[in-house]
């Protein structure tokens, strides 16, 4: 019995460190938005503090039973503070007028296309890895060089779905009944037909990529992609095949034998996308995106793997593509196909998906014409502001 | 999503599933050494905490050997009460004592019907099944932070 001193001695130092980083949050910017970031980042490590002074306050580092459980507690404790110093410090002490600007920007489309106030995230436009999310702290970054560059911005929209998932905890329940029958009823056909060991273990690898444990990320991803598609239409997919020949080296990776990866390969996704275009009644968009993805294809002369149908079963594409269609209605997201009927309102979104539409038709003039829109928008933003 | 942003949600998901079993172990072990239980768990229903338990008791007995979640039985592919990663992190330290192991769990879900009957060696199967769990959420938490 007694304290563990070092557990205690650490936990002193871990409270100190939040209290530096809640003096640090308390940065005063002009810039409202910050405001309520502060808040919420301040709010996070003043929990911190809770949980030090009740694990110091507790019999857990007073009894040698429990000094396990206590150090379990300080770890998890210590993580959390670190996250925050990593991912939500450096944005308050470096916030820039284009991170102010590129904040405002999501407020209005959030604005434009039914995005809960509470979740507009706060932006930071120095990623060092192309977009990214923190949807517990509601952040995004965004690479430097897509600020005024109009044609990535689809990209945005889905790390602001990434938030909204987040948040909205039952959203892809549907999806997952579906996951489920998918599932017994193929295992059922694999062992009816009594089909080799792999293909059951490529099965079990695909529920686990597909399913909602930590494991399961596909879901997440498809699902931003299809929110994303909703609020922003084709463009989306424009942006998915600009990525895909930017970043990927081959479209139906992973596959079966392939080692597992947290994205599902870039054909699932443009098949997905496509499904969510054709569900809001835009199959002439969808076929010219399939149509541009066969030609990649083809250039690229990599071929579709046996047994990628395992991964990627048209029955779960069209599934998931059908709950996140039927979630975001019901949630009160505004379709593209809304908004593409008021460009005197729906402002950013018309921008970028007449950016795609001007790339597509006139590539060469498009340097010209994304700098122009830059300009204007951001006067736009500095009247609206 | 970019690498960063999907490791934060697997992140954020196993320092729950980690949390959560702590917390509940925690309450095993206040209860077993006869202690009160912290004004915040005191709504917390043991009974319902044991029932888990025994499920997770039984649950790892069935999958252990196993290679994987294929080949787990179809009553534990739905809703499993442990994700497979954890799983495969209990078999890997149990490699070489399997059959003991098997052997323990199903005492340990024999006696958590009754707290006062388990002891110091349950005691440790239940924490080394939290403190894997920790163990995971740490190993996503390091790659998050690019330290690894």
């Amino acid at each position: 019995m007694g304290v563990n001193p070092l557990l205690w001695g650490l936990s002193t130092d871990l409270y100190s460190r939040c209290q530096r980083l809640i003096h640090l949050s308390a940065i005063n910017l002009p810039y409202q938005e910050l405001s309520l970031f502060s808040q919420q980042v301040s709010e996070k490590l003043y929990d911190s503090q809770q949980r030090i002074s009740d694990l110091k306050a507790g019999d857990e580092i007073r009894d040698n039973r429990f000094w396990r459980d206590a150090y379990y507690e300080y770890q998890d404790i210590s993580r959390e503070v670190a996250l925050i110093e990593q991912f939500a410090i450096p944005i308050l002490i470096r916030y820039s007028e284009t991170d102010h600007i590129t904040t405002r920007l999501v407020a209005k489309l959030g604005e434009e296309i039914g995005y809960p106030q509470e979740l507009l995230p706060v932006m930071t436009t120095s990623s060092n890895q192309y977009y990214w999310a923190k949807p517990e702290l509601k952040v995004i970054a965004m690479p430097t060089g897509d600020v005024g560059g109009v044609l990535g911005w689809p990209d945005l929209i889905h790390e602001m779905a990434h938030i909204l998932l987040e948040s909205w905890a039952d959203f892809l329940q549907p999806f997952r009944s579906n996951l489920k029958q998918y599932y017994h009823k193929k295992r059922q056909s694999i062992g009816d037909l009594d089909s080799s060991e792999s293909a059951n273990k490529w099965l079990g690898q695909m529920k686990l990529t597909w399913g909602n444990h930590e494991a399961g990320v596909w879901q997440i991803e498809m699902a931003a992609n299809l929110i994303a598609t909703f609020v922003i239409g084709p463009s989306f997919g424009w942006q998915h095949i600009r990525l895909s020949i930017n970043h990927s080296n081959n479209p139906f990776k992973p596959s079966p034998g392939d080692p597992l990866e947290d994205h599902p390969a870039d054909q699932a996704q443009l098949e997905s996308i496509s499904e969510m275009l054709i569900l809001m009644d835009l199959k002439n968009e969808s076929d010219l995106l399939l149509q541009q993805w066969e030609e990649i294809i083809g250039v690229s002369r990599v071929d579709r793997p046996q047994g990628y149908d395992l991964y990627y079963p048209s029955e779960l594409l069209k599934g998931i593509a059908q709950t996140v269609f039927d979630g975001c209605k019901a949630k009160g997201l505004i379709p593209f196909t809304h908004n593409k009927r008021h460009p005197q309102t729906a402002i950013i979104v018309n921008l970028i998906d007449q950016g795609w539409r001007q790339f597509r038709e006139s590539s060469k003039d498009y340097p010209d014409w994304e700098e122009l829109a830059d300009r204007n928008l951001k006067q736009y933003l500095n009247d609206t502001l | 999503m970019s690498d960063l942003g999907l490791l934060s949600y697997k992140y954020q998901t196993m320092a729950e599933l980690a949390r959560r079993l702590r917390r509940n172990i925690l309450l095993i072990k206040r209860h077993y050494y006869g202690l009160p239980l912290p004004k915040e768990d005191e709504d917390i229903e043991i009974g319902k905490v044991i029932v888990e338990f025994q499920e997770i008791s039984k649950f790892l007995r069935d999958v252990i050997s196993l290679s994987g979640e294929d080949a787990w039985p179809t009553n534990w592919l739905d809703e499993p009460p442990l994700p497979n990663a954890l799983v495969e992190q209990l078999r890997k330290i149990h490699k070489l004592d399997r059959p003991q192991y098997i052997k323990a769990l199903a005492r340990l879900e024999q006696r958590l019907q009754d707290i006062v009957g388990l002891t110091e060696k349950d005691i440790s199967l239940l924490e080394e099944i939290a403190y894997t769990a920790s163990v995971d959420a740490n190993s996503v938490f390091r790659k998050l932070m690019r330290w690894e």
